[in-house]
């Protein structure tokens, strides 16, 4: 079918140069009520997207549209010629689009592909209902999705790169529950490949968070306390850094920082930042070898004890910065640990946040911070589960003093300290 | 206009009913495809793409006497029927270990019912160049406000959604359009940067690009002004909410709570507050989408129930839940038009649709005097919903201060509010007679499934913890 389109992207003149992308998408879903199956799902979909751009006076029009396997010649035709039409008046500086790269891409281990994925679902149902077994505890809903994508781009430039990766999530809703009071959590494990006993331990982990939020107290408000911020919630705080060395926002003008900036100031009092953008992880759930553009992507430092020293994003806005070779979209953020241990961490009193309702950051004003469904208070003598409170802080003024744990983690998109302590933060 | 496509493939569908229907309890396909524009001008760049909304693709539905199973694929067509249906009964099957433990249902009503509905976008059709010249007009006026605007953009967005339901007893189909443009400035000022933006929704596009037009200034203006914002000092105020904070409110704090598919999974505490008071006397709330002309304009769900006006709250009592077919099945109740997909390939789930508190009788002016220390709040920035546990979490872009019945001319943002919903919502205690439904948003379910919804209201007077 790709054919199709190219062929008939290759019979308008006027299209100077273009880029289409096939997805296909096959997956098996489990939808449960309780411990009770509700509903069963089965998808194959196939989806196609072509980008056109269309030359003229030195500049560039984009139109971008999707295409399907129904559509005739004809059809294709009159569509194509519609959006040239409209990329005419979408004109832009000029940029070059990726061209071709024959290195060999990396692809994700799994086990997703050895067996039928009707067969891997009953046994990934299993691992999780195994973790069910506590008097109070239970998963209101459970929701199990394995999926194949089939992935590939192709343009006028040269490129042709087609991927295909296997992954399996499972939403669950741990609860806890006693006279007649119940709380929840959430959360989504994310699997490259499935292990029984780790998805079992994940979802037993889960349970017993939500027992912790069923004996929280309340947290002593309005105070400045050192709060621990942890798991994804690390690298979505540090995106405040990351997203501010985009490319598009340095075409924009709206960027925070520029390569050789102290990004942290020039007094850092806690431990200094290093911070790679990563085409892979291993376990990071959101790893990718090309982005959609198709360019192949490499390892890239972006901030290196404590200084910006590059600037990662888009293939078009960096060839707009005149970048020898634009990274692309890089998809895990991966972070430098600390020299402090959580141990260490712990001698004082903190507030440690596990769950938020969702962490905010905005780059603009500094503010960081959100309403936390579970957290842990140290007293300076014990750790008690705390709930129904939120913290905020300045990153302009925190920046300087964060500190980072030497045990690390890997989420979809990210990997580095498990822990960093900031002091200071309001908690109220 | 109704798609070519889905009607192409309305007798295929019926024959695949026809096919399954000797096997099954329960048989039904949806058929989606949504077209349409996105055009993108800002001061640096131009574009033209398909509608996010952009979709198209079927859904079939079955039920066989123990479990409802779905299908989703791409397209259907004379030479593929034969392959479609053998796959559909196929991926379908699960074992005996899977079905052993069921959630136990029955066939979905079927009452017969053919009906094609029709609400297209209104009034002129703008061309690209056209569309192209006036978001440049538009972005140009707002970049002209200040030397500190570094970025304006204006974006245009219109679609049009076609969708056909068939089951053994019932032929649906329907087509709505809607239209939205959307402008927002970045200011610059040393180190400081700031964002403001606005939309003006409709189905008629001259109209949204009118009213976008008596928005550039202050749009501009707002930008700048955010600038000289400062951080909340936290802790717990009076807030006066604009319609926009309001619809936050409403669809944050107690909308995702009574959705009844939380009922079933025994997620929702207002499932055990059903005749009970739970918000101040003055308070008043609905959903559905029939209840107000928004983006969630349509007339029957993607379960094919025809379209709601759900009263949730009355006098302060919440009087029942919005729900699926599948959820009002397990509960004993009637299904009230609010089962949603993100897109054919996606489970249905009960969701929102246009969310809002009803106006009361007071005077905005008369509430902003009415307010010692606290803050007026603009904007909605993003929510994040708790209905088991009714926490709440609402980001407004900014917040104006007011003390002793006046702005004081200070500016602070962004302003979280948290809480507990039944403190905040019993804490109404002036609700206006001005009311705005703000028809062009998107909301998750949890942290995906997005969809498409509306929320407003009038200005709310209360008191909540800001941060």
């Amino acid at each position: 079918m790709m054919d199709k389109f190219i062929k008939a992207l290759k019979r308008n003149a006027q299209v100077s140069a273009w880029s289409v992308t096939e997805v296909t998408k096959k997956s098996r879903e489990l939808f449960y009520v309780l411990d009770k199956l509700e509903t069963n799902r089965a998808t194959d979909t196939t989806d196609y997207n072509v980008t056109i751009y269309v030359d003229k006076n030195k500049k560039r029009g984009i139109a971008n549209f999707a295409v399907y396997d129904y559509m005739s010649d004809k059809e294709l035709d009159e569509k194509i010629a519609e959006k040239v039409y409209a990329a005419s008046f979408a004109m832009n500086k000029f940029f070059e689009i990726p061209g071709k790269d024959d290195r060999k891409l990396k692809a994700r281990k799994t086990n997703l592909k050895d067996r039928p994925f009707a067969e891997i679902m009953e046994d990934l149902v299993k691992a999780v209902f195994a973790a069910n077994v506590h008097k109070n505890g239970y998963l209101s809903a459970t929701e199990f999705f394995i999926t194949e994508w089939n992935e590939r781009i192709v343009n006028s430039n040269g490129v042709d790169l087609s991927s295909k990766k296997y992954g399996a999530q499972v939403e669950i809703i741990p609860s806890w529950e006693k006279n007649g009071e119940e709380v929840e959590v959430y959360h989504m494990l994310n699997l490259g490949s499935f292990n029984a006993e780790e998805v079992t331990a994940e979802v037993d982990e889960q349970l017993m968070e939500a027992k912790a939020r069923f004996d929280a107290v309340s947290v002593p408000k309005n105070k400045k306390l050192k709060v621990i911020i942890q798991d994804g919630e690390v690298g979505e705080l540090l995106d405040y850094f990351v997203s501010e060395l985009s490319y598009r926002k340095a075409y924009m003008k709206i960027n925070k920082f520029k390569p050789g900036d102290h990004v942290q100031g020039k007094k850092v009092t806690g431990d200094l930042l290093n911070i790679k953008l990563s085409p892979f992880y291993e376990g990071a759930y959101n790893s990718r070898a090309f982005d959609s553009d198709g360019v192949v992507l490499d390892e890239t430092e972006i901030i290196k004890d404590g200084v910006a020293v590059n600037r990662h994003g888009s293939y078009r806005f960096g060839y707009y910065l005149k970048e020898k070779a634009p990274t692309g979209v890089l998809p895990v953020t991966v972070v430098k640990e600390g020299k402090k241990t959580f141990k260490e961490m712990q001698k004082e009193p903190y507030v440690r946040c596990v769950k938020f309702s969702g962490l905010q950051v905005d780059a603009s004003s500094g503010y960081f911070g959100g309403e936390v469904r579970l957290g842990f208070y140290f007293d300076g003598k014990k750790e008690v589960p705390v709930t129904g409170f939120s913290v905020s802080g300045d990153m302009n003024k925190s920046a300087s003093s964060l500190v980072f744990s030497k045990e690390t983690v890997t989420k979809p998109s990210y990997h580095g300290p498990k822990y960093v302590e900031i002091k200071d933060m309001t908690v109220m | 206009m109704y798609s070519g496509f889905l009607r192409s493939r309305h007798d295929l569908c019926k024959e695949l009913v026809k096919r399954l229907s000797p096997d099954y309890k329960f048989v039904s396909v949806l058929g989606k495809h949504i077209t349409g524009q996105y055009v993108s001008v800002t001061t640096a760049t131009t574009a033209v793409v398909d509608t996010p909304e952009q979709q198209c693709g079927f859904v079939v539905k079955l039920f066989d006497g123990k479990v409802y199973s779905e299908y989703s694929f791409t397209d259907i067509t004379k030479g593929t029927l034969n392959k479609l249906e053998k796959a559909i009964r196929e991926e379908t099957k699960l074992s005996e270990a899977l079905t052993k433990d069921h959630v136990k249902m029955k066939a979905m009503p079927d009452e017969p019912m053919k009906r094609d509905f029709a609400r297209p976008i209104s009034g002129k059709r703008y061309s690209i160049p056209e569309i192209v010249e006036k978001l440049t007009a538009l972005r140009d006026e707002t970049k002209a406000v200040s030397e500190k605007i570094v970025q304006a953009g204006m974006t245009f967005e219109m679609y049009d959604v076609s969708a056909l339901f068939i089951s053994k007893n019932r032929e649906l189909t329907q087509e709505y359009g809607w239209c939205s443009v959307r402008g927002y400035a970045y200011s610059r000022d040393g180190g400081k940067t700031q964002f403001a933006m606005d939309v003006a929704p409709g189905n008629n596009e001259e109209e949204v690009f009118a009213v976008m037009a008596t928005k550039t200034r202050p749009l501009g203006e707002l930008a700048v002004e955010l600038l000289s914002a400062e951080m909340i000092k936290p802790g717990v105020y009076d807030i006066i909410t604009d319609p926009s904070i309001t619809g936050l409110i409403a669809h944050e704090a107690f909308g995702h709570g009574v959705e009844m598919d939380m009922f079933v999974k025994h997620r929702a505490k207002a499932r055990k507050y059903i005749g009970k008071p739970v918000a101040s006397p003055l308070v008043n709330m609905h959903d559905g989408a029939a209840a107000t002309m928004s983006c969630v304009g349509y007339f029957f769900d993607d379960d094919g129930v025809l379209a709601h006006d759900t009263l949730i709250i009355k006098d302060g009592i919440l009087q029942t839940g919005i729900s699926d077919a599948v959820s009002a099945m397990q509960l004993g109740t009637e299904p009230t038009g609010n089962g949603r997909r993100q897109d054919p390939s996606r489970k249905a789930y009960t969701r929102m649709t246009n969310t809002f508190f009803s106006a009361g009788s007071d005077n905005v002016e008369d509430m902003i005097k009415s307010v010692k220390h606290g803050y007026m709040l603009f904007e909605t920035d993003n929510g994040m919903e708790d209905p088991k546990n009714w926490n709440i979490q609402c980001v407004a872009q900014y917040g104006r201060e007011i003390k002793n019945g006046k702005f004081t001319g200070k500016i602070v943002a962004p302003v979280v509010m948290s809480g507990y919903v039944p403190d905040l919502l019993q804490s109404i205690s002036m609700v206006s007679d001005e009311w705005k439904v703000i028809g062009s948003g998107h909301c998750g379910k949890g942290y995906k499934e997005w969809v498409p919804v509306s929320d407003g209201g009038p200005y709310l007077k209360a008191r909540c913890k800001l941060g």
